[in-house]
């Protein structure tokens, strides 16, 4: 739908104009290589398969309480809105700056944060939508089985998951950029925290130290919360404090998001030279 | 029509050694200014240290496995990312045409660009080893006769496999996102966290087709259980038929390619 019908001549009209007008070149670049529309569900599903039969030659059926493919299909499905994320969003201002873009972008009167968000809605819309589609059908084919005993807690959980994604790769926008690392950091990131999260192994199972991340990490309480609400039957009541835990964090991370985005557009003006490797 | 200058020997091996040492110092910037020292050393233990401990709460003599895999797979990792990618990343540069009107062989600044790929590989391949050995207690029981062997034929078939990458990625002009394609193929079917006879039979079918899973157990025994060449010959026989046959492939789909993007001339178009 038009923003101009939603919201009239508004900010929010032109942020929303923006979001989806940088959503929409996203999409055509992404479009353009036939093998890149392969190469990002092919990953999750052959990594879901490949860990799905280690744990299965191991002769774990059942992991943390849950069953292997069950477990592992959320994990995998975090792990894809994280590394979605992280590539788009995240790396939505490095990418303008390593094609030379950036300081047209400061110049235009367009929002920042409007930009980073359109980088993670195309995204969102021709990479981890398809996925998830071919997930689904994995584990229509494996034949998980769901223990829903509250369609809203299903909901809010799988919102939650969302936002934990959405707020993390805002962060990473200006604090790529800053850093002048954007590449190895996002390389870097990507096996921690699959680790760390408990997107694939149970966070129990760690060593008691590195169990911490996950506590603070906003995406693992989104897994988590899923997990039990698509699995075990939990209600809003029962996954409240992951939601929690995801509003607050996030709320966290967008403001320092935000800062670290009015810093990379001050150290433009001030003519700090954003362009240098 | 390609013309190429007849050179030495030794002219060439000049090439290869002053095509490396420049390559090493591109890689060495990139390594230590650009931070890729942290990612080449850490992030493969954070790979190893989830099939571990997928494996240290079933069955943990796959422990062991997973560490000769993940080690293994470096190798593989960088015969995809980088052989796989070097054609293509030169045109990016835009000195691949430069490269191809040289008048050396191509694989003298092919094998140069190569050998110093090998750098970061075994920085990669020990930092397994030794957190295999430190983190999970891994010991190793070497038949080095066995190893070397496997080796120096796991070696040749990832060269092979590598070249074929890099013709086929400068053909659609993205090896990159082929490179994306190819690696989480090889992960399922490579025998890298499992022996690939446990696959399922479909998936251990097409497995069968690729030298890994063969290279790789065959890593595992003598490695693990210092199995003698006869205990692993069973593995050893198709695994020199790819060290044997894919270098060949490789190199015809290079000459191949060189002759289709000069009658097209798209070498230059992104």
């Amino acid at each position: 739908m038009n923003p101009v019908l939603l919201f009239g001549d508004s900010h929010v009209r032109r942020f929303c104009s923006v979001l989806s007008g940088t959503a929409h070149r996203y999409i055509q670049r992404q479009a353009a290589y036939a093998i890149e529309l392969l190469r990002w569900p092919l990953f999750p599903i052959l990594y879901f398969l490949a860990l799905y039969l280690t744990y299965s030659v191991s002769g774990r059926e059942v992991v943390s309480g849950y069953p292997v493919s069950g477990f592992l299909l959320i994990g995998v499905l975090g792990m894809v809105l994280w590394s979605s994320n992280l590539w788009a969003s995240g790396y939505a201002i490095e990418f303008e700056r390593r094609e030379g873009t950036l300081q047209t972008l400061f110049l235009s009167p367009a929002s920042r944060s409007a930009v980073v968000l359109g980088y993670g809605a195309g995204s969102l819309l021709i990479m981890v939508g398809p996925t998830a589609v071919v997930l689904v059908s994995i584990s229509l084919l494996l034949r998980i089985e769901l223990a829903v005993a509250s369609l809203p807690a299903v909901a809010l959980s799988i919102a939650g998951m969302f936002l934990a994604a959405v707020s993390l790769g805002y962060v990473l926008a200006g604090f790529f950029v800053l850093t002048r690392r954007a590449n190895v950091i996002a390389n870097f990131l990507q096996s921690p925290v699959l680790l760390l999260s408990g997107a694939v192994l149970p966070v129990q199972e760690l060593p008691h130290a590195l169990q911490q991340f996950a506590r603070v990490f906003p995406l693992s309480h989104g897994m988590d919360a899923v997990r039990e609400s698509l699995l075990a039957g939990a209600t809003v009541g029962d996954v409240q404090g992951h939601l929690l835990g995801i509003l607050v964090t996030s709320a966290g991370l967008v403001a320092i998001g935000w800062l670290l985005l009015r810093r990379v557009e001050r150290n433009a003006r001030d003519g700090a030279e954003l362009d240098y490797e | 029509m390609r013309e190429m200058v007849p050179s030495s020997i030794t002219n060439n091996l000049r090439i290869t050694l002053a095509a490396m040492m420049i390559m090493l110092q591109d890689r060495w910037f990139i390594m230590m200014r650009g931070g890729f020292i942290v990612l080449w050393t850490i992030r493969p233990i954070f790979e190893l240290a989830i099939a571990a401990l997928i494996h240290a709460s079933g069955r943990t003599e796959l422990v062991s496995y997973a560490v000769v895999g993940i080690t293994a797979n470096a190798f593989i990792f960088s015969s995809i990312f980088w052989v796989g990618e070097l054609l293509d990343r030169e045109r990016m540069r835009g000195t691949l045409p430069a490269l191809f009107l040289s008048p050396g062989a191509r694989a003298s600044w092919l094998g140069g660009f190569t050998l110093a790929g090998a750098a970061e590989t075994l920085l990669s391949a020990a930092v397994v080893l030794t957190s295999g050995i430190l983190l999970f207690g891994v010991s190793f029981n070497v038949a080095w006769g066995s190893f070397l062997v496997v080796s120096v034929l796991f070696l040749l078939s990832l060269l092979g496999l590598g070249l074929m990458l890099g013709a086929v990625g400068l053909l659609v002009k993205q090896s990159n996102g082929l490179s994306n394609v190819a690696a989480p193929v090889v992960m399922l079917l490579g025998g890298i966290y499992f022996p690939v006879s446990e696959l399922p039979d479909a998936l251990l079918i097409i497995a069968r087709m690729l030298p890994l899973g063969y290279a790789i157990e065959a890593l595992a025994l003598s490695t693990l259980s210092a199995a003698p060449l006869s205990e692993i010959g069973h593995l050893i026989l198709p695994l020199a038929g790819f060290a044997i046959g894919l270098p060949v492939i490789g190199y015809l789909s290079i000459r191949w390619i060189d002759h289709v993007i000069r009658k097209q001339g798209t070498l230059d178009l992104y």
